[in-house]
């Protein structure tokens, strides 16, 4: 019996001094201070170390702070300086200033009065505010900042890492570098900005502004006007309530679900753009453009690349360089401008105007008759004409000009020809040259 | 009053004098009876000789009281060593759970001030990374020194505000050489300086993806 206690006494003792050996270069102190809140704001300034602040609950500010240190004596001379007035609470780790081959770092975890406005200063280390009802202001230089359920309108800067922000009542303001930003569920205006990072914000219920290049930008279910500017990378928009402005470089963007007007731009890369309750004007270079189910009217100004555009309810205004131009089931005037593409017109339901150049034109009027006219060079034209009368005048100058219609008072050259359909109460005129121009029923 | 050589035994154990005077009586006519007489007077003597008093009246209770209670407490050797057992358990128990709260606390130092070793390994990370970054400099400084593209003009931007994250960490190490944040914050701007200078070797002219 007395061997076995022997031996379990043995192993005791090995096991604590193994761990006092193991814990012999590890210096850590922790300091508690409970402070009665007298009013003001309640400042934290960090260098090293995560600050974590949250609802105490009471009236009353605890601090925990926990001081870790590479050596005894840097352990001594690193303190928590706290002042506590009327003014306010101010929390701060004080270090020495010139320390050589050191470490060390300050970690917080406070309570406080709901109601008492935060400020948070922190270089490097994660930043957490959780559960305040008063201001927030958050300014860190290298570490994650969370700010999660805030009644107040927070504001919050980070230069190298991310900012992930929460369940805000009021407004907010959020300035980054290089990081990611996630916000959702903002009841107030969200203004961000960032540089080198992606940005992804949700469900925010007054106006939205986003300014950020070089990282993707993503924004879902805003109730009031949104603007975004981003280069670089791709912007994807969806359920926006109000206007909607998005100004981009290098940068694919889709947009739907826009209950108000849109304005859209980008260069070097492909637009989307559909369910617009508004106007839609958009402007692009160098990539495709789809537009589907604009309620108003849309405007489209493109260089080298395809533009297609269906169901649209009011007129279309297209101006194309090189590219061509796809039209299907336009409520209003279909008014085009484009160069060196095919230019495919079906199921307009008012006028029709196109130039083109170097491109062959094929348009099917649907409805009651309405102007149309159809220039190009260098390509086809073929005219489906719709119900009601037309005046026809058609002519190319290297090429056929030939009508399946029959049609009233015609005169045909070859390269001309006029006539009349029906009444006769709208203009077809159809130029061309070096092409056959080709008329046939809708 | 006449007795036999049989109940001589008898008046020996009751042991009054009236019994002893009768024995005597008898034994002075029967030798068998007077050596047992003579031998039991021997016995008594020596036993008088040998008697003492005690120093305390209650020494002797207290001494009865330790004896019984030592009788009772020596229970079957199985259950002492079921109890030895479950008393080592139980102490062990304590111990692991103190090492393991030891341990988590040791955790979180390390997870703010880098130990040597874990230090040394950083510090290898970054030497790569330097080597690497360093190479990667020379083959895209003619881009980066009149970059002729909108792309180029964000990485070179990019790369400058990198610069100026990697000499703040730097700044900082110099006087908090094993902080575990700023000494990840270094690695990750190494890392990235490394992959944009990637990028703007990559691209050598910008086109449009439609």
């Amino acid at each position: 019996m007395s061997r076995i206690r022997s031996l379990f006494i043995a192993c005791v003792l090995a096991g604590v001094t193994l761990t006092l050996q193991a814990s012999q270069e590890r210096f850590e102190r922790a300091e508690n201070r409970t402070l009665r809140y007298q009013g003001g704001r309640i400042t934290v300034e960090n260098s090293f170390g995560e600050v974590n602040i949250h609802d105490g609950g009471g009236n009353e500010v605890e601090v925990h702070a926990i001081v870790r240190a590479s050596s005894q004596e840097l352990l001594k001379s690193i303190h928590v300086g706290i002042a506590n007035s009327a003014a306010g609470i101010t929390i701060k780790s004080e270090y020495p200033q010139s320390m050589h081959n050191a470490s060390f770092s300050v970690e917080y975890d406070i309570a406080v009065p709901p109601a008492a406005p935060v400020s948070v200063k922190n270089r490097f280390g994660s930043t957490s505010v959780v559960g305040m009802r008063g201001a927030v202001d958050v300014n860190s230089r290298q570490g994650s900042v969370s700010v999660h359920d805030v009644a107040g309108s927070p504001k919050i800067e980070n230069a190298f890492g991310s900012i992930d922000v929460q369940d805000v009542r009021g407004d907010l303001v959020v300035r980054n570098a290089n990081g990611s930003i996630e916000v959702s569920s903002v009841h107030g205006a969200v203004d961000v900005s960032s540089r080198f990072g992606s940005v992804e914000i949700s469900d925010i219920g007054k106006s939205l502004i986003v300014r950020n290049a070089n990282g993707s930008v993503r924004v879902n279910n805003v109730r009031a006007a949104t603007t975004i500017e981003n280069s670089f990378a791709t912007v994807q928009v969806t359920e926006i309530g109000g206007p909607l402005i998005v100004t981009a470089q290098n940068a694919k963007v889709t947009a739907g679900g826009i209950r108000g007007p849109a304005n859209i731009t980008t260069t070097f890369a492909p637009i989307e753009v559909y369910g617009v309750k508004g106007p839609a004007k958009i402007s692009g270079s160098n990539g495709n453009i789809k537009v589907s189910d604009i309620a108003g009217p849309l405007s489209i100004d493109n260089r080298f690349g395809l533009v297609t555009a269906t169901e649209i309810r009011g007129n279309v205004d297209v101006d194309n360089e090189n590219g061509g131009v796809t039209l299907k089931e336009i409520a209003g005037n279909a008014k085009i401008r484009t160069s060196f593409g095919p230019v495919l017109i079906k199921d307009v339901h008012g006028g029709i105007d196109v130039e083109n150049q170097n491109g062959s034109i094929a348009a099917d009027a649907a409805g009651p008759c309405h102007d149309l006219h159809l220039q190009t060079s260098f390509g086809t034209i073929k005219a489906g004409l719709g119900t009601g009368g037309y005046t026809v005048n058609a002519r190319t100058t290297f090429g056929e000009v030939s009508s399946d219609l029959p049609l009233a008072n015609m005169h045909s050259t070859g390269e001309t020809l006029t006539g009349t359909l029906g009444d006769g109460r709208c203009k077809a005129d159809l130029v061309n040259a070096n092409g056959n121009i080709t008329i046939e029923k809708d | 009053m006449t007795i036999t050589c049989e109940r001589i035994d008898d008046l020996l154990f009751e042991g009054d004098a009236a019994s002893l005077e009768l024995a005597e009586t008898h034994a002075r006519g029967c030798l068998a009876c007077r050596e047992k007489l003579d031998d039991w007077n021997d016995i008594s003597r020596t036993a008088k000789s040998m008697q003492t008093t005690w120093p305390s009246d209650t020494l002797w209770p207290r001494i009865q009281r330790a004896i019984a209670n030592e009788t009772r407490s020596r229970a079957p050797m199985i259950l002492r060593v079921a109890a030895a057992l479950a008393v080592t358990i139980g102490l062990a128990g304590i111990l692991a759970y103190a090492l393991h709260l030891h341990h988590e606390k040791q955790k979180a130092f390390d997870q703010a001030i880098l130990r040597v070793t874990a230090l040394d390994e950083v510090e290898r990370a970054e030497k790569a990374h330097l080597i690497a970054i360093n190479n990667l400099e020379k083959l895209a400084a003619p881009k980066l020194e009149e970059p002729q593209t909108p792309i180029l003009v964000s990485y070179k931007e990019k790369l400058m505000l990198l610069d100026d994250a990697i000499a703040e960490c730097q700044t900082n190490i110099d006087h908090n050489r094993q902080n575990a944040q700023v000494r990840k914050q270094l690695l990750s701007m190494y890392s990235e300086k490394q992959r944009t200078l990637q990028d703007v070797l990559r691209e050598g002219n910008h086109v449009s993806n439609p």
